[in-house]
This record gives structure tokens, sequence and C-alpha cells, in this order.
């Protein structure tokens, strides 16, 4: 299928153009309130727009937070329809995303009996969505899930992890079998559409994420909770890039957090890390940081949309999440040099 | 004529107690480019780096930058001889007693800010209320039902239905882009609860003040009182700010100066090398203030210069300051957007501003529009001191000479005309549209010519630093210009119905030199020396071939790319032709309109072309024969006092 869409490729830097920069983070670390972070956003930024109707006096916290999280969302939409490219299978990943985000959610929610998922509910998706987020919200047990999804493609992928009368869903299964299933719809989507140039870059970009997130949990599962090799391997995506089975089996038999730096110091992320001069003992920031120096590159190189989307959501979800790091590290007072060091641009 | 600033190479060492006036008077001298030591002493651990420790003087200058964010004051370099021998406590506290009258101020203008937003809502409800004809002072006398005024974000409101088993109901006034305006009826039993939800969903509430009873008008009017004396007291506050730093800006631009200086010299330490007490700087001065710099610390007896040849080092590149006479300087901007020179490299500025110059004068020839782009350049260069006005008044001018032998005023071609049949110059104007092929043929042999040029300088470049593979055998060494020179002459030879292309003729200027660009790598490595060594014959036959196949291919393109010249000129006089067409078949009075409209979106559109494919040709098929952009630009050392933000 045509893949190239210029206009939309066009459109994308158009926007990305007019992102924060460092001069804006660093105006915004010095802000003292929540207020005045809304307001440099809303007289200085393109989130201009977005604020306009807002008080900036008195705008909540979270509202702040998921007003930016939306603008996201709105960006995609404005992306996709642009060349009318919204109906092609690939450009509905954000959304099957969102969805998987919202059942995980859901089922964190259902084993801490909490009744708080509508805080974050994205209802913005509204008919973009295959669920009803505001009955999905009402949910409060696994079996009211299966019933639930029953009709859609996430019932038969949880269906066999539903837990006993009485027990908590195994959470980690459930996350490792709805990203698989994610990962596997978004891998056959792009065989299946693109040319093998674009599949290659598109999963150069996924793979590396993949392993990167692997990487993270692994290093947090032998650093925090000592787990054993098999408990670790349960927890990993089943998917490689760079990081070769053999790699991960070297790095996921580390002893301990130091052992398994200098374990993974000796694979290509590990090098990849040195090279670009991050702290590699501070290995989940610097593999966070690595993930976003790979979307960036692949925008800048990138003449077609489907990657060039793929890239520029994740460094939007970025800009988003440094947002909201520094509106958190302002209200706990922390100092601007701690959160400083926390985001990534 | 343009050339490579020589440098030489400083060695500064001295006792670490001397090191801060050292890197002061470095700083100030304006001349001196550091380097990081530790490129000649390496990371041996015999030097250390001293500076690892916090900068001092950065708490400092973050006191300054609050000031400045919180009140918009842009701090100024000044003289701080009064100031220097003040103690930082002193100063501090001078600054912090300065921050807090501001953050009192700014605590006035924001409880005016929140008073003001308030009773603008509470406006609006009101407002909105009036066509209800609702007596407030009955909301607050009711006893079983609590009434909540505010607005609801959208994105809130419709998570309401999921609230749908609890008692409450939210009726709406208004909407606007982000909000529903209204308020919400609920059992004061269940109150507690339905806040609760409210709050969840960014409910903002509007208290009604205790006035808002009897008439709305009355509210209203009482309301726009308070609207206006808030506003009132933000202007207020914004007065008696601005008063403030004006009355302190000296001090403060003192004391900002003298920390900011003190902070980058603190930085600089990072550069230096220190071993036991002693320091050890290392960077590079222009040759020619050399004598000067040395002088500069002769009053600090325990620090010795040594000044050697800027190569002698071969770890550390000297950087590159480009020498260039007054008419070429503003093109270095074009050199510099390329990359610069290396040291042993040549400086193309001259060559640039002279190619560029006549290039974009022939493209764009027009004695009217040639002048008036020479007026807009002057003007930008003198208001804005702008390189590119510079180099518009230069270009505007060639536009301008060539528009006269062109024939071309303001699109009209026959202008001149009488003037040279006065002169009784009978080959001017020279009038491109009715010879097109001497105008193709014409910008080709340019072509030719710059190139030619550029594959000189090349095998300059490559004498110069001793590469002879690319002197001699590369596609642009003397080879490549013996095959192309040949190769033109023998077309010339053809077109003049003169066959030079003779069996010896092809052999040895055609087919030699194609031989020895094939195998240039082996013959450079052979001229100096040097083993060369190929893992596989099959692998080196078969890239070389291609690459020499480029090598042709690149002739050809290169050399016909020229033809855009000619194809300028063409499209200068057409786009003039359809702008006086349609000027001829307009009304008499619009006639002169669309002539000065036709000529200023000729001159806009025209202009921005021609200028960028000039660029582009001086990119792509000059600069990519013998330049290599790989120098270092030389960057003195500086105290920069335009940036506030240090921390």
């Amino acid at each position: 299928m045509k893949a190239n869409h210029n206009a939309t490729v066009a459109k994308i830097m158009a926007i990305y153009g007019k992102s924060l920069r460092a001069e804006d983070y660093q105006s915004l670390i010095n802000q003292r309130s929540v207020s005045e972070v809304a307001e440099y956003l809303k007289k200085n930024t393109y989130y201009s727009e977005l604020l306009a109707p807002i008080d900036t006096n008195t705008i909540h916290r979270g509202m702040l937070e998921n007003l930016l999280r939306r603008s996201v969302f709105e960006k995609y939409i404005k992306i996709i329809s642009f060349e009318q490219i919204g109906t092609h299978e690939f450009y509905n990943y954000r959304i099957l995303k969102t969805e998987i985000d919202e059942i995980l959610s859901c089922i964190r929610h259902i084993n801490a009996k909490s009744d708080e998922q509508i805080a974050t509910t994205p209802i913005y998706l509204g008919n973009y969505a295959s669920i009803n987020f505001i009955e999905f919200a009402k949910i409060r047990s696994f079996d009211e899930l299966l019933e639930f999804l029953r009709k859609t493609p996430y019932y038969s992928e949880l269906l066999e992890l539903k837990p006993k009368e009485g027990e908590k869903a195994d959470y980690n299964a459930c996350e490792i079998k709805m990203r698989t299933y994610y990962i596997n719809r978004l891998f056959t989507s792009i065989k299946k559409n693109f040319s093998k140039n674009l599949q290659d870059s598109l999963m150069f970009l996924l793979l590396t994420d993949i392993d990167l997130i692997n990487v993270i949990n692994s290093y947090r599962l032998i650093t925090y909770f000592n787990e054993s090799e098999d408990d670790i391997k349960k927890n990993m995506l089943p998917f490689h890039g760079r990081l070769t089975e053999q790699k991960q089996y070297e790095i996921i038999t580390s002893n301990d957090a130091e052992d398994f730096i200098k374990r993974f110091s000796k694979t290509y992320y590990g090098r990849q890390m040195l090279d670009n001069g991050y702290n590699i003992n501070d290995i989940e920031q610097s593999a966070m940081r690595l993930r976003y120096r790979y979307a960036k590159l692949a925008l800048k190189k990138s003449t077609q949309a489907p990657l060039s989307i793929y890239a520029f959501l994740y460094l939007m979800d970025n800009e988003v999440q440094n947002l909201i790091k520094i509106i958190e590290g302002i209200r706990y007072e922390l100092d601007p040099k701690k959160i400083e060091a926390l985001i990534f641009i | 004529m343009s050339s490579i600033e020589r440098m030489d190479l400083v060695n500064i060492a001295g006792l670490t107690k001397d090191l801060d006036a050292v890197l002061l008077k470095l700083s100030e001298c304006g001349c001196f480019h550091m380097e990081s030591a530790t490129k000649i002493t390496g990371k041996s651990g015999t030097f250390n780096n001293p500076s690892r420790e916090e900068n001092p003087y950065a708490g400092m200058l973050k006191l300054l930058n609050d000031i400045s964010a919180q009140t918009g004051y842009k701090f100024k370099s000044a003289g701080y001889n009064e100031i220097k021998d003040k103690s930082i406590d002193r100063l501090r506290n001078y600054i912090k007693g300065i921050r807090e009258k501001i953050e009192d101020i700014k605590k006035r203008q924001k409880t005016a800010a929140e008073n003001l937003s308030m009773h603008q809502q509470t406006l609006y409800q009101v407002e909105h209320l009036q066509g209800l004809n609702i007596d407030f002072q009955r909301f607050f006398t009711l006893q079983h039902i609590k009434i909540r005024f505010g607005r609801l974000p959208i994105y809130s409101f419709n998570k309401l239905p999921y609230y749908d088993d609890k008692v409450f109901y939210f009726l709406y006034f208004s909407e606007d882009q982000e909000y529903y305006w209204g308020m919400y009826f609920t059992p004061v039993t269940d109150s507690e609860d339905i806040d609760e939800i409210f709050d969840s969903l960014y409910f903002e509430r509007i208290r009604l003040p205790d006035f808002v009873r009897g008439t709305s008008q009355d509210a209203l009017d009482e309301l726009s009182a308070f609207v206006e004396n808030d506003k009132l007291e933000i202007e207020n506050c914004k007065k008696e700010i601005e008063e403030l730093m004006e009355k302190e800006s000296r001090n403060l631009n003192m004391i900002f100066s003298r920390m900011k200086s003190q902070h980058d010299n603190f930085d600089l330490r990072n550069k230096a090398a220190i071993v036991n007490n002693k320091f050890y700087i290392v960077g590079f001065v222009p040759h020619n203030n050399a004598e000067e710099f040395e002088k500069l610390f002769a009053d600090i007896e325990s620090v010795s210069i040594v000044l050697s040849p800027a190569e002698q080092d071969d770890k550390i590149a000297p950087p590159i300051k480009l020498k260039n006479n007054k008419f070429a300087e503003p093109f270095s901007m074009f050199v510099e957007m390329y990359g610069l020179p290396s040291y042993n490299g040549i400086n193309p500025t001259t060559f640039v501003a002279i190619s560029y110059t006549l290039l974009f004068g022939i493209m764009f020839a027009d004695l009217g529009q040639g002048l008036v782009v020479a007026l807009i350049g002057f003007l930008i260069w003198k208001l804005k001191k702008n390189n590119l006005g510079a180099i518009l008044t230069r270009v505007g001018i060639s536009s301008a000479f060539f528009g006269l032998l062109f024939g071309s005023v303001f699109g009209f071609e026959e202008l001149l005309d009488p003037m040279y049949e006065k002169l009784g110059i009978s080959f001017l104007p020279f009038k491109a549209m009715s010879s097109t092929n001497i105008v193709l043929i014409g910008a080709i042999a340019i072509g030719i010519l710059l190139i030619l040029v550029s594959i000189l300088l090349n095998i300059i470049v490559g004498f110069k630093n001793k590469d002879f593979e690319r002197a001699v055998f590369s596609n642009n060494g003397i080879f490549g210009l013996i095959f192309f020179g040949s190769l033109l002459a023998g077309i010339v030879g053809i077109a003049l119905k003169k066959n030079l292309f003779t069996p010896v003729y092809i052999i040895c200027l055609l087919v030699l030199p194609l031989l020895v660009m094939f195998f240039r790598e082996p013959l450079g490595h052979l001229f100096t020396h040097k083993k060369f060594h190929v893992d596989s014959v099959g692998d080196f036959i078969a890239s070389n071939f291609f690459e020499v196949f480029e090598f042709l291919l690149g002739y050809a393109t290169n050399t016909l790319s020229f033809v855009r010249i000619g194809g300028f000129v063409l499209s200068h006089a057409g786009m003039m032709s359809v702008v006086l067409a349609l000027s001829e078949s307009a009304a008499a009075g619009a006639s002169p309109i669309i002539i000065v409209l036709g000529n200023i979106f000729v001159m806009g559109m025209e202009g921005l072309i021609v200028g960028i494919q000039v660029l582009r040709l001086e990119f792509y098929e000059i600069f990519s024969r013998f330049y290599d952009g790989e120098g270092k630009a030389f960057k003195p050392v500086k105290i920069n006092y335009d940036s506030n933000n240090n921390e």
C-alpha cells in the first residue's frame, strides 16, 4: 500500500517543529506553581490554543494533566484526518494501545478494589474506541470484565487468565499477554501492508522499544525483587531486537544489580548508552533516554507516514510526561536540578 | 584576499593560587580560544581536572535569575569596580532583600489576579442567572437542598452518566469551548458525597458573595466595581515592580556582571589541568595578537607562557578564523553554513563572493529591480546589521549591471535601446529571449569554468596537505582535470567541425586518466610509500568500476546543472513579459498598479529562488569538489552577559 503520504509527513514535522524546546523546559522548571506552569504554556507555547479557555489561576493539577494527555490524542486525530488515512488498520494502533492500557488499568483497579478508574478514563476517545468507557469504569470484578469484553478480541486473550474464586488476577501475566497481543497485531499489520524498507525501520524502532522495556523490567526484578531466572522470563515480552535471546539470557542470569550492569554494558544498548555519555548505572533513566533518542532520530530521517506517526506520538507522549514530571516536581517543591534530570529533551 | 588567520598554540602554566586571575584575563582579552588541557595531558591521573566542585557563584546567579524571571527585567553588562571588594554575603543579602520586596508585590498581584478571576467568573455567572429572574436570597435559605454554582469541564460533564445512581442534578446555563457553566442541586443528606464527586470532576465552584442578593442588576453593578478595582490593583503592582527595578537596576546590573564574570570564569576551570599546586592551560591565539597576549600576564609572577606554531601538537587541531576582505566578508555566512575549512585548507570566501555575485547578477538581470534589491539590502544592513543585507547590496548592484547589459529595466526590455543606439554600441543590449541558444551555451560555459577552477583549488589543497591521491589521481585531481578538459576540448572541436578524437588522443587523454582514477587508491599509497591492502580483488574492481562510472556521471550532471543559470535569465524575461501583458490588457488606471505589484512579486519570488539556486550551485557543484568543511570555529572565551540562565 502507499505509505509515504508526504503531506502527512510534512504536517507531522510542522507540528513537531512547534514542540517545546530546551529553553521552554528551562523556564517551566523555574516556575513556582501549577498555575504558573499553565500560564507559561498558555502564553508562550503551542499549547496556547488548548489552554485558551482555561483560567490558569484556578486550574487544578489533575485537570491540566488530563488536558495535556488529551492533546496528544487530538494531535493524532488531526494527523490521521489530514489525508484520511485513519481507516487503515496500522494507524488504528493508537486506539488499540489506549484500549489495552485501559483494560490493564481496570485489572489493577479490580485487584486494588478501587473505584477510581473513572478519574483517568480517556472518554475523549468517544466513538473512536470500541469500548464504552463510562460503562467500562463501572466494572468491579474480573468476571464482569470478561463479560464486558465478550464480543471483543480481548476476551479470548484474557479468558485463560481468569483467577480462581476469591483470588486476585495475576496482573503481570495479564500485562504480558495483552502487550504481546498488541505487538503481534502491530507486527502483522506492518508485515502485511508495508514495503521491506519501511518494515525494517518500523520494526527496528518497535523492537528497540521492546528490548529496552525488557531490560528495565528484568533490572527491576533482579535488583528489587531478586526473582529467579524463570520468573523473570515470564515477565519479559517474547520478542527480540538487537538484544538477542542469548544476550537476554546473559543479563537475566545476573547475580545482582552490579553484575547486571556489567553484563548489560557489553550489549548493543549498553554500548550505545556509553557512547552517548549516558549514566549506565542509572539504567532505567538511560534506557528511557535511549528510546527517546531513537524516536527522535527516526522522526528526523523518516519520509514515510507510518514511521513518522509512530515516532512523533512517542515524542509527544514523552513531552506530556516531561510536563507532568515538571508539574509534580513543582508541586512537591523538588529542586529544579532534580526535575531537570528527570526529563528527556 | 581571503585567507585563514595564522594561529599560535599557547601553553600557560602557573601556580593554582593565580588560576582565577589568569582565567579572568583570558576571558577579558577576547582573543584566546581555550582547549581542554586534558586533550594534551591525557587522563593519565598525573593531571587532575580542578573543577569538579560546585560553582560557588551559581547560587547568586540563581537569585538574580529569579528576579529576572519574576520581573521580566533583562540584566545588562556593567562595570563593577565599585563593588568588586564587597563580600558575597553582603551582596547576597542585598539581592535577597530586593527579591523579598518583589515577592511581596507579586503576592499582592496574585491575590488581585485571583480576585479578578473570581469576580469575573461570578459576574459571568450572574449574567447568566439574570435570564432566570431568580431572587438570589432564596438559594441561601433552602433547608433541604444544597446548591453549588460553578463550572464543569466538558470532559468531566461527559462522565456524569457514570454517576447515574447518585442523587443530584446538574443544570447548566451556558457552555464555552471547555466548560459548562451552571449549578448542581443535591439533598443536604447526600451533599458531602456529591461534593466529593464534583471535586474529582474538577468542578470549579464559584461562591456567590453575600451581596449577590436582591436584584441581579445590583449584583452586576457591585461586581463590575470589584473587577475594576482588581484590575487597578494589578496595574499598581506592575508599576511598583517597574519602579523598584528602575531604582535598583544600576546596582543589580553591577552585581550581575560581577557574578556572571566570576561564574563563567569558574566554569573555565573545567578546561584547565592541575598537578600538585600548578595549573596548566592550553589554547590558541591569532598570531597577530600573540605578542600583545603574552604581555597581559607579565604582572603575574608565577605564570609562564610558551607560544609555538599552531600545528605543533597533533592532538588538537587549530581553530579557524577566516580573514576576508570587505567585499567578501558578508559571504563568510554561506561558507560557515557549509562548514569551516581545515587549518591547512583554503578559505573559499572570496571565490564564493565573486561567483555568487556574478551568477546572481546574470540570473536576476534587471537594472531597476537590481537597484531596488541593493537599496533594500543596504537598509537591512544599516538598520539590522544583518549580513544578508550586505549580500543583497552586492548582488543587487550586480543584477543592475547585468540588467544594463541585457537592457532590462523593471521588465521593460526596450527602454535602454535608444541609449545604446545613441552610443553606437550595436551588440548591446543583449536580448536574452531572442538568443536562447547563446544564453544556454553561455550558462554551460560558465559552469565549466567554475568546475575547472574548483578542480584546480582541489589540486592546490591536495598538494598543501600532501594528499597525492586527492591532488593527482582523484576525479578532482590532475588526471580528473586532464580527462574533463580533454573531453570538453574534443566536444568543442566537434562543434567547430574539427574532430580531435584520434586514437592517440582518446587513449592518452581519456582512457589513461580514467585508468589512473580507477587505481587512485593504490597509486596514492605508492606515492606516500604506504602499503596498500585489499581484502578481495573482486570487491576492489566492482567498487572502483562503479565509482569511476559515478565520476563520469558527475562530470555530466554537474556541468548540465549550470543550465539553470540560462533558465533563470529566460524565466526572468518571461515572467516580466507576462506582467507587462497583463498591464496592457488592464484598464488604463490599473496598469501602473499591475506593473508595480508584478515587479514586487517577481522580485520577491524570483529573487528568493535565484538566491537559493545559486547557493545550491555553490554547495553541490563547486564546494563538493574541493571543500571539506571540517574545521572548527575560533571561539574566544568571553563572558556571555546575554544569557541569564546559567543554572
